[in-house]
C-alpha cells in the first residue's frame, strides 16, 4: 500500500516535470504519435466516405437509369387508343406518309372520305381510315391504312374461309360472300381483305357491294385505289 | 385537476387526429348507375377486342327486317367522346331522305327497288356532327342520354322539326319485341350501352362464323333494323342491326344478350 501510494506520487511528479519541461510538447507529441489508428481512420473516412457513398449512387442512378432505358428502347411503343384523335385527310397526305403503296383516286367514279389518326402523346400517325364510295353508291369500302411500324391493328381477323389472290401488283388474303335473295330481293356482296407490304398493311375491314345486274367487281374496285 | 383536464384534451386532440386520418369517400367516388347520370365516351375502343365464335347447327331459321338496305354508318369524331353527337348523325341522316334540309348540301342516298341505299359520311355531315357534339353539352369524358335527348331536340327544333323518343324497355329489361315493333314502323333504336358488341356474321353450311368486337366502354349506337336466329329450334339470337359510330367496324349485329347491359332503349322519330 505505501509502495503503490509511493509510485503514484512519483508518476505524478514526472508528469508535472514533463509537462512544464517543454511546455508539454514532448508529451503532445507522445499522445499524437500513439494517437489511436481509430482516429486517424476516423479522419480519413471523412473524406473518403462521402466519396464512396457518392460513387455508389451514382452507379446506382446509371444502373437503375439502364436497367429502365435499355428494355424500353427495345419494346415497341404500346399506344393507347384513349389518346387517339381523328381528324379529316387527304388522300394526298397518305401518298406522303406510305412508301410502299400507291393510291390513285378518280372522282368521277368514287368518293373518298379520310381521316387520319394521331396518337396525342408522341404525333404519330397510327393509321388512316378510308371510304371509298362508288358515285351510284352501290359500292362502299372500308379500310384501315396503316404505315406505322409501332402499330399493331388487332380488330381485324379472317374467319377459316380465307383465301389468298394474287393481283397485278400484290397479294391479297381475302374472304367474301354473297347474301343472296334479301329481304328486298337484291343480292349484295361482301368481303373483308388484307394487303401486306413489309410493314405497311392495308385491311379492307368491310367491301360492301350491291349486285344489280352485274358480278361482283371486288378486285377490280381494291386495285382503282390501291396499286 | 388540471392533470386530468390536460390528460382528457390530449385524448381528444389524439381522437380529432385520428379521425382525420380515417380516409373519408369523396362524393365524386359514388357512381350512379341510373342512365342519365351514366356518361357515354368514345374511348368505346379502348378496351375491344376481337372475338371468333361460332355456331355449329343442323337446322337455322331467320327472321330480319331492315328499314335500308344499307343505312347511315358515320364515324367521324371531332373530338374526345363524341359518340353521342355520331349516334345523333346517324338519326338525323336516316331521317334527312324525308328533308333535304336536315343536313344541307348533301344528298341522303337513292332509292333502289323497294328500299333504299344511304350516302356515306361526306364534309356536310361532320359538320352535323360538330353541331350535334356542342348541342348535346359534349365534353372529354363524353355526355349523358339526357343531354344526348336534349340537343338532338334542340338541333330538331332550330332546323323546324320535333322528334319523338319512346322506350323499348320493360322496366329495366331491354324488349327485344317493342324493338321489333318500332324498327318496322321506321323508328330507329337509340341503345344506351355499358359494354357492347358489333358482330360480323359469315353464313356457312352448319356453321356460323362470327368476328365479335367487344368493349367493356359505355356507348351509344343506333339500329337500323332487326335479325333474328334460331338454331336446332331452340337456340335463339337476337341481334340489332345497328351503325356502331365506330371507325373501325362502322355496321354490323349487336347481340342483345352478349356482354352488354343495355340501360336504355328508345324508337327515335324525328317529325
Amino acid at each position: 500500500m505505501k509502495v503503490k501510494k509511493y509510485l503514484e506520487r512519483q508518476a505524478e511528479q514526472d508528469r508535472k516535470e514533463i509537462l512544464s519541461s517543454d511546455n508539454g510538447e514532448f508529451l503532445r507529441a507522445l499522445q499524437q504519435s500513439v494517437q489511436p489508428k481509430a482516429e486517424k481512420r476516423r479522419a480519413k473516412l471523412k473524406v473518403w466516405l462521402p466519396a464512396a457513398l457518392s460513387a455508389v449512387a451514382a452507379a446506382v442512378v446509371l444502373v437503375t437509369c439502364t436497367i429502365i432505358y435499355y428494355p424500353s428502347s427495345n419494346k415497341p411503343i404500346e399506344y393507347s387508343d384513349f389518346n387517339f384523335v381523328h381528324n379529316i385527310s387527304t388522300v394526298e397526305a397518305m401518298r406522303a406518309d406510305f412508301k410502299k403503296f400507291e393510291f390513285q383516286t378518280d372522282s368521277s367514279a368514287y368518293t373518298y372520305t379520310v381521316k387520319k389518326t394521331t396518337d396525342i402523346p408522341t404525333g404519330d400517325t397510327v393509321y388512316y381510315a378510308v371510304t371509298v364510295t362508288s358515285s351510284d353508291l352501290l359500292v362502299q369500302m372500308n379500310i384501315i391504312a396503316v404505315q406505322n411500324p409501332n402499330f399493331k391493328y388487332k380488330l381485324f381477323e379472317f374467319s377459316d374461309h380465307v383465301k389468298s389472290e394474287t393481283l397485278a401488283n400484290y397479294s391479297i388474303l381475302y374472304e367474301g360472300s354473297t347474301e343472296t335473295g334479301t329481304e328486298f330481293g337484291i343480292d349484295v356482296f361482301t368481303a373483308k381483305a388484307k394487303i401486306t407490304r413489309e410493314h405497311e398493311i392495308i385491311y379492307v375491314t368491310e367491301y360492301s357491294e350491291v349486285l344489280l345486274s352485274s358480278q361482283e367487281s371486288f378486285f377490280e374496285v381494291l386495285q382503282s385505289f390501291i396499286k | 385537476m388540471i392533470k386530468f383536464g390536460a390528460l382528457a384534451l390530449s385524448a381528444m386532440l389524439l381522437a380529432g387526429g385520428a379521425a382525420g386520418l380515417v380516409k373519408q369517400p369523396a362524393q365524386e367516388e359514388v357512381f350512379y348507375r341510373d342512365s342519365y347520370d351514366i356518361t357515354y365516351d368514345e374511348s368505346g375502343s379502348s378496351n375491344a377486342i376481337i372475338e371468333s365464335l361460332s355456331v355449329t347447327y343442323s337446322t337455322r331459321t331467320r327472321d330480319t327486317y331492315a328499314q335500308a338496305l344499307r343505312f347511315p354508318t358515320y364515324s367521324y369524331t371531332p373530338a374526345a367522346s363524341a359518340c353521342a353527337a355520331i349516334a345523333g348523325a346517324n338519326l338525323v341522316g336516316f331521317f334527312d331522305r324525308y328533308d333535304e334540309n336536315l343536313i344541307p348540301n348533301h344528298s341522303s342516298g337513292t332509292a333502289v327497288g323497294t328500299t333504299y341505299i344511304y350516302s356515306s359520311e361526306d364534309s356536310a355531315v361532320q359538320a352535323v356532327i360538330r353541331e350535334l357534339y356542342s348541342y348535346m353539352g359534349t365534353t372529354a369524358t363524353g355526355t349523358t342520354e339526357k343531354k344526348f335527348k336534349d340537343g338532338l331536340t334542340n338541333f330538331c327544333k332550330d332546323k323546324g322539326h320535333g322528334i319523338t323518343f319512346t322506350s323499348c324497355m320493360q322496366g329495366d329489361s331491354f324488349s327485344y319485341s317493342l324493338a321489333q315493333n318500332y324498327l318496322k314502323q321506321n323508328q330507329p333504336i337509340a341503345l344506351f350501352l355499358s359494354g357492347y358488341n358489333v358482330t360480323t356474321m359469315t353464313e356457312n353450311s352448319n356453321n356460323d362464323s362470327l368476328s365479335v368486337y367487344v368493349s367493356d366502354a359505355p356507348h351509344i349506337m343506333i339500329g337500323f333494323g332487326y335479325k333474328t336466329y334460331v338454331y336446332d329450334g331452340n337456340r335463339v339470337y337476337n341481334y340489332i342491326s345497328v351503325a356502331s359510330g365506330i371507325a373501325e367496324n362502322v355496321t354490323g349485329l349487336f347481340n342483345t344478350n352478349y356482354k352488354t347491359k343495355i340501360n336504355n332503349a328508345l324508337a327515335v322519330k324525328i317529325t
